[in-house]
């Protein structure tokens, strides 16, 4: 559309005419373009500049109380001033306003697992750390039906030095602690008294 | 919890319930058993009593709702001034019940009683499966060890 306008534009400016109403159509649509073109090319290099971010769990699916060796690899280059890498339950509630659909999302569980500061990036090679990650004994396990979900992952937050920070979030899943250790150990009530 | 149509002119219903363990939290994958006591229904005719044993959400979402035992059976003899049942089921692993700040899951019997004349009451006995902790709001994430300035290669 916008190659339309400006080949038409540029004719008949070659032709020694001006049509107005051709070019105020082509201003507000080439401006538009260029925009979206530097705000992708800005996305893209900014997600390149970064560098990937990896985690590997030793186990998966996980489960409440299991203790897991988690490995976080970090590539790009420069210095990064802050990385930090959290455990977070999340839940999500789906419902309606009005005609619209709204997801609200909120943290119930937010763990730091491990931070680092002022970390220098090779672009040759990544960045590694192992470590162990225990999920809370305690805790609800992944959820998800239609409207409502419970949602475990891991999270990696950064902030390189010259570029807006990131978070980059990493789904697991937890099953539910086996049967044989969930704690219900009451007797059971006689039926026929009242409960 | 019940719902019905308000109608002064009928006897009040009640339905009780009695689940095998006193502080109704069971462990998943556990025997329950529940009884049940439904009184009241008068000169209605029942056409049919429905009990289950559900879960389903609350909180800001939607509701969803899963069936883990569903039971329709025949309409009790009109003489009875108490119909009484009882639900024998195995729960599941999951979900268990979970108290979360905009997501709740509970479980609970249903008995839904059915009248001839078309209206019908329902009634929800809530029980726990797991005993997990209510939920809060994370508070903001905090360090859990002073900053380690990192040297390139020198990870362990």
């Amino acid at each position: 559309m916008l190659a339309v306008l400006a080949v038409g534009a540029g004719l008949d400016l070659a032709g020694g005419r001006i049509d107005w109403l051709l070019i105020a159509l082509l201003i507000p649509f080439a401006a538009i373009g260029c925009t979206g073109i530097v705000l992708f090319v800005r996305q893209l290099f900014l997600a390149a500049a970064v560098g990937t971010t990896q985690i590997e769990i030793s186990d998966h699916p996980l489960r409440p109380g299991g203790r897991y060796d988690v490995l976080l690899a970090q590539s790009g280059a420069g210095t990064m001033h802050d990385l930090g890498l959290s455990l977070e339950l999340e839940e999500q509630a789906t419902f309606h306003q009005g005609t619209d659909t709204r997801t609200e999302s909120l943290v119930v569980v937010q763990r730091p697992v491990r931070a680092w500061d002022l970390l220098q990036l090779d672009p040759t090679s990544r960045f590694e750390e192992r470590m162990t990650v225990e999920i809370p004994v305690d805790t609800m396990h992944s959820f998800v039906a239609e409207h409502n979900a419970v949602r475990w992952r891991f999270v990696v937050r950064g902030k390189p030095s010259r570029w807006p920070a990131f978070v980059r979030v990493f789904p697991i899943i937890v099953h539910p602690r086996d049967a044989a250790r969930q704690p219900s150990d009451a007797e059971p009530a006689p039926i026929g008294t009242v409960a | 919890m019940t719902s019905e149509s308000f109608d002064r002119s009928r006897p009040t219903l009640r339905i009780d319930a009695q689940f095998d363990r006193v502080d109704r939290i069971y462990a998943p994958g556990a025997p329950l058993t529940a009884r049940y006591w439904i009184a009241g229904i008068g000169q209605e005719q029942v056409r049919s009593i429905e009990r289950s044993i559900d879960w389903y959400t609350e909180g800001k979402g939607e509701e969803d709702l899963g069936v883990h035992f569903f039971e329709r059976i025949p309409p009790p003899s009109p003489a009875d001034a108490v119909v009484e049942g009882t639900v024998t089921t195995t729960l599941p692993a999951s979900p268990l019940s979970y108290e979360g700040v905009i997501v709740k899951v509970r479980w609970c019997l249903r008995v839904r009683v059915f009248f001839t004349s078309g209206r019908d009451f329902v009634s929800e006995h809530v029980f726990a499966v797991g005993d997990l902790p209510p939920a809060r709001p994370a508070a903001p994430a905090t360090r859990i060890a002073p900053p380690v300035p990192v040297i390139r290669g020198a990870s362990t």
